[in-house]
C-alpha cells in the first residue's frame, strides 16, 4: 500500500517546551496507524501539527510525496483532505445529524431552500457504508457521546477527508461503545481511508495496525502490529527508571491515624455509562503519608476528586472525613470546612483563583478563614496584609505588589499564590491536583518541598497528578487510576514501567480479557 | 505607559470626545455654544437655589447608583432599577399617607418599607435566575414594566382621591416629610441620607465580609463557590440590596420632593444610574461624583427649553453618549497601557 | 353596546395595532437566534419612526418614508453591531446607550425641527370576499398595505429561517458559534446581518407608527413597543409562528384594557396589561430550566480561541 502521508524531523516548539522532537513518521493508506503515549508525550501536538493548527518550527510534511504546507484548519480539509475529530465537539447541539453533517455546504433546492431529501440521502448514504446506525433527523444534543463521536466522523468522511485524526476520542466512551467505533473505523480503513488514532491505552493500541510511540516528544518505537508486545511498548514509553532522591517517611504510614477515607464509591450510571465512572474505589489517606494517584488524564481522577469534595454525589459508597461522613454534603459545605481540607485544584484560574481581583482577595479566600481575617464580618485590614506579605515572601511569589491583579501573575506564580492560600492553614488533609503542571523546574522543587514539609508535619496529603516521575518522588503509597478503577502499587516500587504498567491497562487481577 | 495615567488619560480622551460630538450638535442645530454652557451652569450651580435643583436630583440618582453598585459587583445585570424605584415610591406612599406616626419613626418606617418592597422585587429576579437559570437582564427588564404598572394600579383604583381625575395619590402627612434643610431650596433631608449611604455601602464593599463574596461571586463564581462562599445566597442577598437601594430613590421622591405620588415620579433614573455607575467605575464615593455631575445635567438642562430654545432631550443624548463611550474607553485604556510615553506600541517580548 | 360588538371593536384595532410590534419582534427574533440581545430595539423603532415622518413629509412620499425608516433603523443597529460584535463589548451596556440616545435623539430633533404637520396616513384596504368572513373578515383583512405586508413576513421569515441554509447558519451562530466557525462560516458577518435586519425591522415598525396608523411623529410614540417586542420574542420561543401569535396576544391585551379605561370600567386594567408580560417570565423561567428554544449563547460575545 502506498504511503499517503509523511514527516520527517517535525520539530515544535512552545516557549521553553520542545513538544515535538523530530518526529518522522509514516502513514500508508488504508492503515490505522496508533499514535500511543502517556500525558504530555506529544500527540495532540502532532495531531495538531497536521491539522494545520500549528506550524512546525522544523520538519517538512509529504502528502501523496509531494511537500505540503497546511496553514490552516480549513486547508487541512479543503487542500489535503485531512479531517480531525477532537475531544471537544464541533457539533451544534441543537441540530440533527443531517444537519450537523452537511453543515459546511448544505445542499440545497433552487439553490435557495433546503434540500432536506438530499441531507437524508447523503447521511443514509454515509450511515449504510459505515454500517452504522442513526436516525439523521435526530437532534445531537439527545444522543449518547458515542453517538455523537459517530457524527462527528461521519461529518469529516461527508468532506470527503481521505486522512482521519482522532485525538483521544475513546476517552470518554463506554465498553461498547468503543467496540462500535473500532469496527467503524476498521470499515473506513477497508474503504481506503488513513486513519492516525491516538490514544494512552495498550490495549487499544494493539488493535490498530501500526503503532509509533512518543515518549517525551520524541520516536521511541514504530512498528507494525504482529511484531511487538507489551513489554516492547511498555518500554518505549515509560524509562525504565527509578528514582532515588526521596526523602521517605521514616514512619509506617499505615499505623497513623486514617483522615481521609473512601468506600466503595461507584458513579456508573446506566443512561450514559462511561470508562472513566468509578467502580468501586477505595482509598484511605493517613496522616503523616503522602498518597500519590497516579494515572492518564480521563481514567476518573476528576471524578474521584469532585466525589471527596462534594461537587458531585456517588452512586453508592461513602466518604469519610476524620470519620465523619461527608458523602451527600454540598462541596460548599464541605470547603467551608477550611480547618480539615485544603484543596489545590487542578485549574487554577477557573476554579483556584478570582483572576481579577487583587492578589490580597486571593489570599484570603476560604469561608473558613472568615473568623481571623473577617472578625465581626469587618475587615482586618493589617493582618489581610501583613498575611499576603509573608506569602508573597515564603513562597517567592514575584509580583508587582499585593494589590495587583491576580491574573497579571504568571502561572507559576498564581500556583504559588494558590499553594501559600492552601498549606498556610492547618488542614489535616491536603489535596493536591496537578500542583506542578506547566511550572518551571525551580518552582516544581518548591512546590515539591512544600507538600512533603506538610507530610513531615504529620498531615494527610492527597496527590493527584499525571506526570509519574511526581508521583513517584513523591508519593509514600502509590496507586493508579485506569478506567475508573483504582489498583494499588506493591508498596515500594519505584519503577515507573512497572507502575506505567497498570496505567495502561496491563496488570493482573484484570476480570476482562483486554488482550486479543 | 503605566495603569493609572493610562486610565486617566483614556478617561480624558473619552470626555473629550463626548464634548466635541455635544458641541458638535448643538452647533449644528443653529445654537451658540456658550449660550448652551452657560445656561446649563447658571441651571445647576448658579445660585442657592439652583444647587439644590441639583441636590434634588442627585438624591436618587445616587441612591439607585449605589443599588447598581452591589449588583454589577456581584456580577449581576439589574436593569429594572427603575421599576424597583417605583415600587419604592409605591412603599413610602403608602406609609406616608395611611400611617400616622410622630416624624421620626414615620420616616423611618416609610423608609424600610420603601426598602423593602424594592427589595423584594430585586430578589424576585434573583430568584428567578438562581432556581431556574433565568437570565437577569430580561427578568429584570421585564420586571420593569410589571412593576411600573403595579404601581399604576393601585395610584389609579385606591390612592387617587375618588373625585380627583389625574392619578395622583392623596398628599402625604406632614409628619413624613423629609424636612428641608436649607430654607428657601428644595434640599431635603434625603440627600445627607444619600451621602450617609454611599460611605455605608463603600464601608460595606470594600470593608465586611459580606462585601467580600460579592466581589468573588462577581469576579469568579466558580472560584468563589471552590472557596466555599455560597454563591446563590450571595446573589439572593445582593439582588435584594439592589433593588432595596433602587426603592429608596423612589422614597427621597415620594417624601422629599413630591410629597406625593404621581406617574412621572422617575424620568428614567433608574437607567441613568447604569450611566453613573460604570463611569464611576462602580464604585460608591465615585458615584457621588458622577450622580452630583449628572444631577448638575438634568437640572441645567430643565431650563434649556424655555431660556434658549435647545430641545430638553439633549440631556437623554448625553446620557446615551455617556454610556456609549464607556463601553469605549476600556478599550482604550488597555491601548493605552501598552504603548510607551511616545506613543510607539511595546513589544510583548520586552515587558 | 353588546358583548360581540365590544370584542369585534378590540379585535379590530388589536390587529391593526399588532403590526406595531410584530415588525420589531420578528427582526429581533432573528438577531437573538444568532446570538445577540437589541436592548436598543426602541431605540431603532423611534429613530425610524421620525426617519418616516421626516421622509414623507420631505419627498412626499409615504414610500420613501418607509424606506427611510428602514436605513434609519439599520444605521442605529450596525453602531450597537459595531460595538457588540467588532469590539465585543457587552450588549446590555451597548444598546441600553443607543436606546437612550435614540429617545433624546429623536425627541431633541423633532422638536428643534418644529414640524408638526399632520400626514396622511396609509388607506385602508378591505379584501373583496375574505372581508366578509364572519369576525377574521373585519378583523383581518381590513388592514393598510404595510399591515397586509406584515403579516405576510411571518410566512416568509419562517420559511427563512427553518428552511434555507442562511437560517441554518444563524441558528448556529446563536447555539454554537464555534462550530459555525469551524464549518468555514463567518460568524460575525452573520450577526451583523441579523442585527441589521433587526434594525431594519424595527425601524419599519416605528415607521409604520407614525406614517402608517396614526399620522404624525409624537414624542414617546414607541411608548416601550421595541422592549414588549422583546418579552414577544421569548414568549414566541424564537420563533415566528409563535412571535406572531404574541403580537396578537399582547395587542389584543392593550387594546382591550384601552376599551376598558374608556368606558371607566371598574376592571383594574392595569393587572391586564402586566398579565402577558408575568406570562412571558414564566414562559423564561420554565425555558431556562429546560434549556428548550432559548439561544444557547444569547448574549455572549464569540471571539474564537476561547471556548
Amino acid at each position: 500500500m502506498p504511503v499517503i502521508l509523511r514527516t520527517e524531523g517535525i520539530v515544535k516548539r512552545f516557549e521553553k517546551v520542545t513538544a515535538n522532537d523530530s518526529i518522522d513518521f509514516e502513514l500508508k493508506k488504508g492503515q490505522i496507524h496508533a499514535l500511543l503515549g502517556e500525558n504530555g508525550s506529544g500527540k495532540s501536538t502532532f495531531l495538531n501539527v497536521l491539522y494545520g493548527v500549528w506550524s512546525p518550527n522544523e520538519g517538512r510534511i509529504f502528502i501523496h510525496d509531494e511537500e505540503a504546507e497546511i496553514r490552516s484548519p480549513l486547508d487541512a480539509i479543503v487542500r489535503y483532505r485531512i479531517g480531525k475529530v477532537s475531544q471537544h465537539s464541533d457539533l451544534v447541539p441543537t441540530f440533527s445529524v443531517g444537519e450537523n453533517i452537511t453543515f459546511r455546504k448544505v445542499p440545497t433546492w433552487h439553490g435557495f431552500l433546503i434540500d432536506r431529501g438530499a441531507i437524508r440521502k447523503k447521511v443514509l448514504d454515509l450511515l449504510d457504508i459505515v454500517e452504522v446506525k442513526l436516525d439523521p433527523d435526530s437532534i445531537v444534543e439527545t444522543l449518547s457521546t458515542g453517538e455523537q463521536q459517530q457524527v462527528e466522523l461521519l461529518k469529516v468522511l461527508a468532506q470527503d477527508a481521505e486522512i482521519i485524526l482522532l485525538d483521544e476520542t475513546s476517552a470518554l466512551l463506554a465498553p461498547h461503545e468503543v467496540e462500535s467505533l473500532f469496527s467503524l473505523l476498521r470499515t473506513l480503513s477497508n474503504r481506503g481511508t488513513s486513519i492516525v488514532f491516538v490514544t494512552h491505552k495498550l490495549y487499544e493500541a494493539l488493535r490498530c495496525d501500526r503503532i509509533t510511540v512518543l515518549r517525551e516528544g520524541k520516536v521511541t518505537l514504530t512498528a507494525d502490529q504482529q511484531e511487538v508486545g507489551f513489554e516492547d511498548l511498555l518500554g518505549a514509553m515509560f524509562n525504565q527508571r527509578s528514582i532515588n532522591d526521596r526523602s521517605r517517611s521514616s514512619m509506617p504510614t499505615t499505623e497513623q491515624e486514617i483522615i481521609l477515607e473512601v468506600r466503595g464509591i461507584c458513579t456508573e450510571n446506566q443512561v450514559n455509562p462511561r470508562r472513566s465512572d468509578l467502580k468501586n474505589v477505595s482509598l484511605s489517606v493517613h496522616s503523616g503519608e503522602i498518597l500519590g494517584i497516579a494515572g492518564i488524564a480521563g481514567n476518573g481522577q476528576g471524578i474521584l476528586l469532585d466525589v471527596i469534595t462534594g461537587f458531585c454525589h456517588p452512586r453508592e459508597g461513602q466518604v469519610l472525613l476524620k470519620s465523619e461522613d461527608i458523602t451527600r454534603f454540598s462541596s460548599t459545605h464541605i470547603l467551608r470546612k477550611k480547618n480539615l481540607i485544603a484543596y489545590i485544584p487542578e485549574d487554577r484560574h477557573k476554579m483556584g483563583s478570582l483572576c481579577t481581583l487583587p492578589l490580597t482577595e486571593n489570599a484570603i479566600l476560604g469561608e473558613g478563614r472568615k473568623g481571623s481575617f473577617f472578625p465581626r464580618s469587618i475587615r482586618h485590614r493589617s493582618k489581610i496584609s501583613e498575611f499576603t506579605k509573608n506569602l508573597i515572601s515564603e513562597y517567592e511569589v514575584k509580583t508587582a505588589g499585593m494589590n495587583v491583579r491576580a491574573d497579571s501573575l504568571s502561572g507559576g506564580n498564581l500556583q504559588k499564590v494558590i499553594l501559600g492560600r492552601e498549606l498556610s492553614i492547618h488542614a489535616d488533609l491536603v489535596i493536591a491536583s496537578q500542583p506542578s503542571r506547566g511550572l518551571d523546574f525551580k518552582t516544581t522543587e518548591f512546590v515539591h518541598q512544600k507538600l512533603m514539609e506538610k507530610r513531615n508535619q504529620g498531615k494527610a496529603v492527597l496527590l493527584v497528578s499525571y506526570d509519574l516521575d511526581e508521583i513517584i518522588k513523591l508519593s509514600d503509597r502509590i496507586v493508579v487510576m485506569y478506567e475508573g478503577a483504582l489498583i494499588e502499587v506493591p508498596y515500594g516500587e519505584t519503577d515507573a514501567k512497572a507502575i506505567g504498567r497498570i496505567m495502561v491497562g496491563f496488570y493482573e487481577n484484570k476480570t476482562e480479557a483486554r488482550i486479543e | 505607559m503605566n495603569k493609572i495615567f493610562a486610565s486617566a488619560l483614556s478617561f480624558l480622551i473619552v470626555m473629550g470626545m463626548i464634548a466635541v460630538v455635544f458641541s458638535a450638535l448643538i452647533r449644528l442645530s443653529g445654537f451658540e455654544l456658550i449660550t448652551v454652557y452657560r445656561v446649563l451652569l447658571a441651571g445647576s450651580l448658579g445660585s442657592f437655589g439652583t444647587i439644590g435643583q441639583t441636590l434634588i436630583r442627585m438624591c436618587p440618582l445616587l441612591l439607585a447608583s449605589l443599588g447598581l453598585i452591589i449588583a454589577f459587583r456581584c456580577g449581576l445585570w439589574n436593569v429594572g432599577a427603575e421599576g424597583q424605584l417605583f415600587l419604592g415610591a409605591f412603599g413610602a406612599t403608602l406609609v406616608g399617607v395611611y400611617v400616622s406616626l410622630p416624624s421620626l419613626w414615620h420616616i423611618l418606617l416609610a423608609m424600610g418599607l420603601s426598602f423593602l418592597f424594592g427589595g423584594l422585587w430585586g430578589w424576585a429576579a434573583g430568584f428567578l435566575k438562581t432556581r431556574f437559570n433565568a437570565n437577569e437582564v430580561i427578568t429584570t427588564l421585564m420586571s420593569n414594566f410589571i412593576a411600573i404598572w403595579i404601581t399604576y394600579y393601585f395610584l389609579q383604583f385606591h390612592l387617587k382621591p375618588v373625585r380627583a381625575f389625574n392619578p395622583v395619590s392623596k398628599n402625604i402627612l406632614p409628619t413624613a416629610e423629609l424636612p428641608i434643610l436649607i430654607k428657601g431650596t428644595l434640599v431635603h433631608a434625603g440627600i445627607p441620607i444619600a451621602l450617609l449611604l454611599a460611605v455605608a455601602v463603600w464601608f460595606l464593599i470594600h470593608r465586611t465580609y459580606l462585601g467580600y463574596t460579592i466581589n468573588a461571586v462577581g469576579a469568579n463564581s466558580a472560584g468563589a463557590a471552590y472557596g466555599g462562599i455560597r454563591v446563590d445566597r450571595t446573589v439572593l442577598i445582593s439582588m435584594f440590596l439592589s433593588g432595596g437601594f433602587a426603592g429608596l430613590a423612589g422614597m427621597g421622591e415620594v417624601l422629599g420632593v413630591h410629597h406625593l405620588l404621581i406617574r412621572g415620579v422617575s424620568p428614567n433614573y433608574g437607567f441613568i444610574a447604569i450611566a453613573i455607575v460604570l463611569i464611576a467605575r462602580v464604585n460608591a464615593f465615585g458615584a457621588i461624583i458622577v450622580s452630583f455631575f449628572f444631577g448638575a445635567v438634568l437640572a441645567g438642562g430643565r431650563h434649556l427649553q424655555a431660556m434658549v430654545g435647545v430641545p430638553t432631550p439633549l440631556v437623554d443624548v448625553l446620557v446615551g453618549l455617556f454610556i456609549i463611550s464607556m463601553l469605549l474607553q476600556p478599550l482604550l485604556e488597555k491601548r493605552l497601557a501598552e504603548t510607551s510615553p511616545w506613543g510607539k506600541r511595546m513589544e510583548y517580548g520586552s515587558l | 353596546m353588546d358583548l360581540y360588538e365590544a370584542f369585534m371593536n378590540i379585535s379590530v384595532a388589536a390587529v391593526s395595532s399588532a403590526v406595531a410590534l410584530l415588525l420589531p419582534a420578528l427582526g429581533e427574533g432573528v438577531s437573538e437566534r444568532a446570538g445577540v440581545l437589541n436592548i436598543g430595539t426602541e431605540g431603532y423603532m423611534i429613530i425610524g419612526a421620525l426617519a418616516a415622518y421626516y421622509g414623507y413629509l420631505g419627498l412626499e412620499s409615504i414610500w420613501i418614508g418607509f424606506l427611510m425608516a428602514g436605513v434609519a433603523g439599520l444605521i442605529l443597529s450596525w453602531v450597537h453591531a459595531f460595538f457588540t460584535i467588532t469590539l465585543k463589548r457587552n450588549q446590555i451596556v451597548s444598546g441600553t446607550g443607543l436606546w437612550l440616545f435614540g429617545m433624546g435623539f429623536t425627541a431633541y430633533l423633532f422638536r428643534l425641527v418644529g414640524i408638526t404637520a399632520v400626514v396622511e396616513k396609509l388607506k385602508v384596504l378591505a379584501i373583496p370576499g375574505f372581508q366578509e368572513i364572519p369576525y377574521f373578515g373585519s378583523v383581518f383583512f381590513r388592514q393598510n398595505v404595510v399591515g397586509y405586508a406584515s403579516f405576510l413576513l411571518v410566512p416568509i421569515f419562517a420559511i427563512a429561517l427553518h428552511r434555507t441554509p442562511w437560517g441554518l447558519v444563524n441558528k448556529a451562530a446563536g447555539d454554537s458559534p464555534l462550530a459555525a466557525d469551524m464549518a468555514g462560516h463567518n460568524v460575525s458577518m452573520i450577526r451583523y446581518l441579523s442585527i441589521g435586519i433587526c434594525g431594519i425591522m424595527a425601524g419599519l415598525g416605528g415607521g409604520y407608527l407614525a406614517i402608517g396608523s396614526l399620522n404624525r411623529f409624537s414624542e414617546g410614540l414607541t411608548a416601550g413597543r421595541g422592549f414588549i417586542a422583546i418579552a414577544i420574542v421569548i414568549f414566541g420561543g424564537w420563533d415566528p409562528k409563535r412571535i406572531l401569535g404574541g403580537a396578537l396576544f399582547f395587542s389584543f391585551i392593550d387594546s382591550l384594557q384601552l376599551y376598558l379605561q374608556a368606558q371607566g370600567s371598574v376592571i383594574p386594567y392595569p393587572l391586564l396589561i402586566i398579565m402577558p408580560y408575568v406570562l412571558t417570565l414564566m414562559v423564561l423561567a420554565a425555558t431556562s430550566k429546560r434549556a428548550k428554544n432559548i439561544p444557547h449563547k444569547l448574549g455572549v460575545p464569540y471571539i474564537r480561541g476561547e471556548e
